[in-house]
């Protein structure tokens, strides 16, 4: 029989120390989870039926039950005997051995170090429901979202390179492509507007639309230049931006005010440089100007009527295409050229002993003096040939100039020459049936500077319409009598001599072209159709 | 050995104390009786607890030596003891002071002393308040210093083992608090369940005990203590249990037991009936005077006054009423002195007859006198206001609509005819809205320049109760009145008839009027309360209807005299109904054909809307969830649609931040059927509980129809105990300083609603709903309150109970 | 009668009128508008409708503002929540057209980008609001949340009391049962449907494995309904915790991603001038 006594310490939740004192005897003092042990201990990693003390030896002894180990001093065992001061642990238990009192085999402190709360508290304890804790509350994600956009995107674009792109409000032009990463060579200064100082850093030849001393400026490249805008276009054509200034009377006085090519538009004027018996200046089209060229040219004739090729008498009728051939790129149309498009069935021909021969054409003095020295050689040459007719060795028949001439001999040549040019030059220049020269320009009888006959200057403008731009090319498609019908009109108004210019008026071009809101069937034609805005030469 | 006295107190409370301070400066020999402490009642306050000093306008006689006004308990308890220190009273406290009984008569009564003492007195004071005697084991050892009544803190007591005797709430409360403070604890129960205590309490008990943290006794008796331990006798024999507490909650006497068996007559049987007293605060008993609470005053500035004047008028003194200014104050321009002015109410107003001067006079210092001039309205039809006037001099016009049926219309537009009846100097009105608690039945107003004495609800209704006399005259009127409204078209002798006939029958929370397949007993005019209608379906009970106060009930049945009831009517709430029995009403609806072709023509709409409202699925099953709910008495529910509610509780938070932080509403708890949910709000009853007690008269119901508390609430907690529905919480309101919305918004700063965690340190006060009456009125057609426009869903809504039962009955989309 | 209804239908949809109105309007403005250089946010009308959609996108954030104007009587927040949904939806078409349809990888396009996703976790979150509710109602059937607490506490309590007596196994399976069990978590642990690491499904799994060493078939039968009631109850509260959980998830994207949208708004309107 064992006598023992468990004096139970707790720790109430006020944190007060309970202490409650209980006497037990028994063969064996059973530990264990069970209501059936002697000393019964909570929790439910206890066994059923933990361990035992028992008597053995006149001392008591632990054994673990159902194989439990247990914790003597720290140590595992499984049976061992006990002296004071020792303690067991069982899981949340310490038993602690004091020195057994009279009558006593055991004397035991029974101390549950932890305890397991109220099974409600326990379990909201482990419930964490609710979206408001650790980094997912929406509070600390949009501060983390707006530190990160703000970094990434306000501060980051200023001061590292790379971000910089990510303020790009849309693809840049083709042509900037090569600049397109680097927005400081446009952008020069935050929150000025890109400025034509950055444009002219590279375009600098572009001409200025006006004076840029006019104190009505205020357009600046980017006004019609918007950048961002994806690869193709970079000009805002927007005509209303033009009108701003054209429609009233602010523009230069020479300039007629104007809002819309189909609605309010100055007649077409041409720049004469000689109108007849006029000074030189801009005339209305529809005035029907005559010019004074100083050419002879009858339109009509080549188109329609038919001439006759003066080489080989064919009669011919000629295309507009046949003289008027566009320049390369085919916007304008080249100069027409004799050379090229008059010489053809125009020969400058002239007969002599030789045969038909062609004179040069563009300068008389220079002609004359090409004449001259043809009928000189051809004289030289009679001497010549009849000093072969010697019989002197073929080497030496051609003697040095002049060395075996004599001066009669020189002079009658001289004589015989200058008739030959008299002759040629006035059968050029001004034998009426014939009309070579004069067939087509105005002979001024010995008003050349080697005091022979000379031709009027010729003066065909190079284009009439200055202020504008036509573009053949993009006409290609028309005829080109639909513009210019006077040159292939019989009738009276048709282009019969050089005088009539033969340019189409604004009711022409308003057959297609209406004005910067056309629609169907018309072509919404705005002012940067036909009228470039940067005037060239107009150079700062 | 006996002493001879002049005066016994018995009672150490604010009364008892002014009585013995007043007796000590007389010269008289006295003694203050208490068994507890002084001012057991302040005493027993939580620590720094704020005591008002209400009323305001009530003042003290300036001759007492005796100090209060509003302070915190130790204050005012120090202060009171160095009065009595300073006036040389005899105070004689501790538990062997109880006084057991009261015997003789005037000039030489014994009271007998627990401590076997026995004192001589002339005259005797009682002035023990309501609160009653704690029930004692009454076993041999029961006064062992391991046996206690009361439990003040549960954590005091931590490893014991205590057995706690009573299987009440309050020894259940105990118990789980003692077991949550690792005691070992074990509940002695003289039945086998714990049937008697809260649906709460009782399901936390029997889980405590399946879980085994609390031994249960049961069908036990204590027998005997000795040290340490308890004899109790069980159904499997004795049983002896070592403890180191004992804790008996065997509930009070009351203290009316007492006063019964010393001799004192009270006028009803009604619980919270008080006993009546004479002018002179004596009772039916010579020579024994009641005053405080035990008279029906529980506040502590009448309880110090009437404890002054009982002692002056033992003498045989005279005294100026300390409520005389208060008087001339209510009385204003009125001509004459006080004592003419009350001579004239007495001697014009026959329903105040039968009161004593003093009881007058309190009735009327509450009161208020108005001059209306001729054509002024007083008050109009639809109403919230329920005070009750008197003519003290000319007529006023009381204008009824002829058709009763509907009288909780809420629109006017629907009065078709109007009845006038003239009320003469002498009459009285407003006594319909007072007994119901409904809206104003019609509009008075003044045909003659007329002088009014308004008393609010409170006040009435304790006259009601203690002159019993008054009762009868209302009751009579009332039937009288009502006759005349339901049976407009009858001859007035006719309605005297019936209304000798009449009697007021009152019906308890679930009480039947009568049951279907009854012989019907008569006419029910409902007073008060409302009633629900259910009929037998299919074996099954269905709730079909629910009926107001101001309709009636029954008069399918009594048309046909073999007729049996075809339906079952129950008060859902407390029912007070007037009862036109059979006997009357039967030749009565002979002779009037009309009657009898409208009771037709309501039992066939009766008919079709009861199979409309059985034949839709889970409606009756919805009204019957609504039914237990208060709906019964509501005049304003709040109902969630859990089909929206999308549970953000912003509706709890809108509430707290218009509330100075604490939030009126539970919206998790309540009732819910399908996807109904009434959440735990203020219903706004029609007869307000929670205002049947409250002693500085801090709860108020707007003319709007709002139930609010004023700041001058005392924080005693009565409304909120009073309240079937929980709705009334005792918080310290004490909003706390909330950082700027830009500060919460940005950095989560709480403040207001938001944190929910009120400041403490503010005294508690009773909190409810008031509807957000001090925000500024709403645009037509929507709500003031903060928790419905705060739904971001729409899934709350605050519904009038009648048209939501239309609703409901006529087969509407329900929320 | 006042039947509840919900924040879509409020005044007949009034704000969803207003909204059709206005991406009309702006769309016919857009259309009609057809300058040169193409329809982008350069335009007069990108900047107007740019400026519109910005005060439109300050006005939607305004609505955290008036949810906690609580005393506020001019409006009800079921109106303004009705307005934050259709209108906040508007944006989807008034931003693509004030930007011309221009897309691009840049920051002006991931304002829109968070505005989309704003507005889809709002449109989540409308959905949420229409089925959930009614889900949760069902789960709850009629009981309180911290009903279903104690009632798993109480089952715990129990559990504890029997396997005080029964086999080592048993009580260790309790202890991890009652000590592991976890009912919530992490936002993702709230959402998931199950708990792999729930204590009561390991504890279930052992005591099923080798219910056949209890002797005792009372005890067996006691302990095994009783896990079976306590996990049938788990199911429920965390049914019910996972509801609760993602009526409140998609917040976690609305309102975080609205605070960067308005950032975004900012340096978009910032480089927008800084960049000119």
């Amino acid at each position: 029989m064992m006598h023992a006594r468990q004096i139970a310490v707790k720790t109430g939740r006020g944190g007060t120390e309970i202490r409650r004192e209980t006497r037990l005897e028994g063969a064996t003092l059973t530990i264990g989870r069970s209501t059936t042990n002697r000393i019964q201990l909570s929790g439910l990693g206890v066994g059923l039926h933990h361990a035992e003390f028992f008597m053995a030896d006149g001392g008591v002894s632990i054994r673990g039950l159902e194989g439990h180990e247990i914790f003597v001093n720290g140590i595992a065992v499984i049976e061992t005997r006990l002296a004071t001061d020792d303690v067991i642990r069982i899981q949340q238990h310490e038993i602690r051995l004091n020195a057994p009192g009279d009558g006593l085999d055991l004397d035991f402190e029974l101390v549950e170090l932890e305890r397991s709360g109220d099974a409600l508290q326990e379990l909201e304890k482990r419930t964490r429901v609710g979206l408001d804790r650790g980094l997912f509350t929406q509070r600390k994600l949009s501060w983390l979202l707006v530190a990160a956009i703000l970094v990434a995107f306000a501060w980051g674009p200023l001061f590292v390179g790379t971000l910089e792109t990510s303020w790009s409000s849309g693809p840049m032009a083709r042509a900037h492509a090569g600049i397109a990463t680097q927005c400081e060579s446009c952008h020069l200064q935050g929150f000025e507007p890109v400025g034509d100082d950055a444009c002219r850093s590279c375009h600098e030849s572009v001409g200025e639309h006006i004076d840029p001393e006019h104190p009505h400026v205020g357009i600046d490249c980017a006004s019609c230049h918007v950048e961002h805008n994806g690869s193709l276009g970079l000009t805002d054509l927007e005509q209303s931006f033009c009108v701003e200034c054209h429609n009233a009377d602010l523009s230069p006085p020479d300039l007629q005010s104007a809002e819309d090519f189909g609605v309010h538009h100055p007649l077409f004027s041409v720049e004469l440089e000689s109108p007849e018996s006029r000074p030189a200046g801009r005339f209305r089209v529809e005035a029907n100007p005559r010019e004074a060229p100083g050419i002879r040219f009858n339109h009509v004739h080549h188109t329609v009527t038919g001439v006759v090729d003066s080489r080989t008498g064919d009669e011919r009728i000629l295309a507009c295409g046949e003289c008027h051939e566009p320049e390369p790129g085919g916007k304008g149309i080249s100069d027409i050229s004799f050379e090229r498009h008059c010489q053809d069935c125009h020969s400058l021909g002239f007969d002599t002993e030789a045969g038909k021969r062609e004179a040069i054409h563009g300068d008389p003095v220079a002609m004359r003096q090409s004449l001259r020295e043809f009928f000189a050689w051809q004289e030289l040459e009679k001497v010549q040939s009849a000093r072969q007719s010697t019989n002197a060795a073929p080497s030496l028949r051609r003697g040095r100039p002049g060395a075996n001439i004599t001066p009669e001999q020189r002079r009658e040549i001289a004589a015989s020459v200058e008739t030959l040019v008299e002759r040629a030059s006035h059968f050029l220049m001004r034998d009426e049936t014939r009309g070579v020269c004069i067939g087509c320009h105005d002979v001024l009888r010995g008003e050349a500077s080697d005091g022979g006959d000379d031709v009027a200057p010729v003066t065909i403008p190079r284009r009439w319409m200055t202020r504008s731009i036509f573009d053949h090319r993009s006409h290609r498609f028309s005829e080109c009598t639909d513009c210019h019908p006077d040159a292939a009109d019989e009738s009276d108004l048709g282009s019969t001599d050089a005088g009539h210019i033969g340019l189409p008026d604004r009711a022409n071009c308003r057959e297609c072209h209406a004005g910067g809101h056309a629609s169907e069937p018309f072509i919404p034609s705005n002012c940067v159709m036909c009228h470039e805005f940067h005037i060239l030469g107009n150079t700062p | 050995m006996s002493e001879k006295l002049d005066i016994a107190i018995i009672g150490g409370g604010p009364a008892g104390l002014a009585a013995g301070i007043q007796a000590a400066r007389r010269g008289l020999r006295h003694v203050v009786l208490e068994r507890g402490e002084i001012a057991d009642t302040i005493f027993k306050y939580q620590k720094g607890k704020l005591v008002m000093a209400e009323p305001p306008r009530l003042r003290l006689h300036e001759d007492l030596p005796m100090r209060f006004e509003e302070s915190v308990r130790e204050d005012i308890l120090s202060r009171w003891q160095e009065d009595i220190t300073e006036a040389g009273v005899e105070l004689r406290k501790g538990p062997e002071f109880e006084v057991m009984s009261i015997t003789g008569e005037k000039g030489d009564f014994s009271i007998s002393l627990k401590n076997g003492q026995t004192l001589n007195a002339n005259a005797v004071v009682l002035a023990i308040g309501l609160q009653g005697n704690i029930r004692t084991f009454g076993v041999p050892g029961d006064d062992m210093p391991h046996v206690a009544y009361q439990l003040d803190d549960p954590a005091e007591h931590v490893g014991k083992r205590v057995a706690v005797v009573g299987a009440g709430d309050a020894g259940i409360e105990n118990a789980l608090g003692l077991a949550e403070h690792d005691n070992e604890v074990s509940i002695l129960n003289r039945g086998r369940e714990f049937d008697r205590a809260k649906p709460a309490n009782r399901s936390k008990m029997e889980a405590a005990i399946r879980q085994g943290s609390i031994s249960h006794i049961p069908s036990c008796n204590v027998d005997h203590f000795e040290e340490n331990c308890v004899f109790v006798q069980t159904e499997n024999g004795d049983l002896r249990l070592d403890t180191e507490l004992v804790i008996g909650r065997l509930g009070a006497i009351p203290p009316r037991r007492f006063m019964e068996d010393i001799g004192i007559q009270f006028e009803s049987e009604d619980r919270e009936a008080v006993a009546q007293v004479s002018a002179t605060y004596e009772s039916n008993v010579p020579g024994i005077h009641l005053i405080g609470a035990l008279a029906g005053y529980p506040l502590i500035k009448n309880c110090i006054n009437q404890g002054f004047e009982v002692v002056e008028f033992i003498q045989g003194n005279e005294v100026v009423p300390a409520d005389e200014p208060v008087l001339r104050e209510v009385f204003g321009d009125l001509e004459g002195s006080v004592n003419e002015i009350i001579e004239r109410i007495k001697n014009t107003l026959p329903l105040f007859a039968s009161l004593t001067t003093i009881q007058l006079r309190e009735f009327l210092v509450d009161a208020k006198v108005h001059r209306v001039a001729a054509g002024e309205v007083i008050y109009e039809r639809n109403d919230f206001s329920d005070s009750f006037y008197s003519i003290l001099a000319g007529t006023a016009a009381v204008s009824l609509p002829v058709d009763d049926s509907d009288a909780d219309s809420d629109l006017k537009s629907e009065e078709k005819r109007e009845r006038i009846a003239y009320l003469e100097t002498g009459d009285f009105f407003g006594e319909g809205s007072l007994m119901s608690g409904r809206r104003r039945a019609g509009t008075v107003s003044a045909s003659t320049d007329c002088v009014l004495i308004e008393s609010p609800r409170y006040s009435m209704n304790r006259l009601i109760k203690s002159v019993p006399e008054v009762k009868r005259e209302l009751d009579r009127t009332y039937i009288r009145r009502r006759l005349g409204t339901v049976f407009p078209d009858s001859s007035q002798a006719d309605r005297d008839e019936l209304a000798r006939h009449a009697k007021i029958m009152v019906y308890r929370q679930g009480e039947e009027l009568f049951k279907e397949g009854d012989a019907p007993d008569g006419l029910h005019l409902i007073r008060r309360g409302a009633v629900t209608i259910s009929k037998m379906r299919a074996g099954r009970e269905v709730t079909v209807n629910y009926v107001q106060a101001g309709n009636y009930v029954g008069e399918v049945a009594i048309v046909d005299p073999e007729a049996r009831r075809t339906a079952t009517v129950r008060a859902s709430v407390l029912t007070e109904t007037v009862l036109l029995p059979t006997v009357a009403i039967a030749p009565f609806l002979a002779d009037h054909r009309g009657v009898r072709v409208e009771f037709d023509r309501r039992r066939e709409e009766y008919l079709v809307s009861d199979v409309a409202i059985t034949s839709q699925e889970g409606a009756p099953d919805l009204l019957r969830t609504l039914m237990d709910a208060g709906f019964g008495e509501a005049t304003d529910l709040l109902v969630i649609d859990e089909s929206l509610c999308i549970r953000c509780d912003n509706c709890e938070t809108a509430c707290a931040d218009t509330h100075e932080g604490v939030s009126r509403l539970d919206r998790e708890a309540g009732p819910r059927f399908a996807n109904v949910h009434i959440p735990t709000a203020c219903r706004h009853c029609e007869n307000p509980k929670c205002m049947t007690d409250c002693p500085p008269d801090a709860l108020r119901r707007h003319s709007n129809g709002e139930v609010y508390i004023m700041d001058n609430c005392i924080g005693c907690g009565n409304c909120a105990d009073h309240c079937p529905y929980e709705v009334i919480q005792m918080a310290a309101v004490d909003e706390p300083r909330r950082p700027s919305l830009l500060f919460r918004l940005l950095f989560g700063m709480k403040g207001g609603g938001e944190s929910k965690t009120p400041g403490t340190h503010a005294a508690k006060k009773a909190v409810k709903c008031d509807l957000c009456r001090k925000l500024p009125p709403p645009r037509p057609g929507e709500t003031r309150a903060s928790c419905v426009s705060a739904c971001p869903t729409g899934a709350i809504v605050r519904v009038n109970p009648r048209s939501y039962v239309e609703s409901i009955r006529g087969g509407e989309d329900t929320p | 009668m006042i039947t509840p209804q919900s924040f879509l239908t409020h005044r007949k949809s009034l704000h969803l009128k207003i909204a059709l109105a206005f991406v009309l309007a702006s769309t016919v403005t857009f259309v009609a508008y057809d300058p040169p250089g193409g329809r982008n946010g350069g335009t007069w009308v990108g900047y107007g409708l740019g400026g519109v959609a910005t005060a439109l996108i300050l006005w939607l954030m305004w609505f955290g503002v008036r949810k906690r104007v609580y005393t506020s009587r001019r409006s009800t927040l079921r109106g303004w929540l009705s307005a934050h949904v259709y209108l906040g939806l508007t944006l989807l078409v008034i931003i693509p057209l004030h930007s011309g349809f221009q897309f691009g990888w840049n920051v002006h396009n991931l304002a829109f980008a968070l505005l989309a996703i704003v507005v889809a976790s709002g449109m989540v979150g409308v959905a949420l609001y229409a089925i959930v509710p009614e889900l949760m109602t069902r789960n709850r059937s009629g009981e309180r949340l911290d009903a279903l607490f104690e009632q798993i506490a109480d089952l715990d309590a129990e559990w504890r009391a029997l396997a005080k007596e029964m086999p080592d196994f048993v009580a260790q399976a309790t202890a991890i049962g009652i000590e592991k069990t976890q009912i919530g978590g992490g936002v993702f642990r709230q959402l998931s449907r199950r708990d792999r690491r729930c204590g009561t499904e390991r504890a279930y799994q052992t005591i099923m494995d080798r219910r056949n060493e209890i002797t005792d078939s009372g005890q067996r039968r006691r302990l095994l309904e009783l896990i079976t009631r306590k996990r049938a109850l788990l199911a429920r509260v965390r049914r019910d915790v996972r509801y609760g959980a993602a009526m409140k998830a998609w917040l976690l994207f609305h309102v975080p991603c609205a605070f960067a949208t308005v950032a975004t708004v900012v340096v978009h309107i910032f480089a927008v001038f800084y960049y000119r």
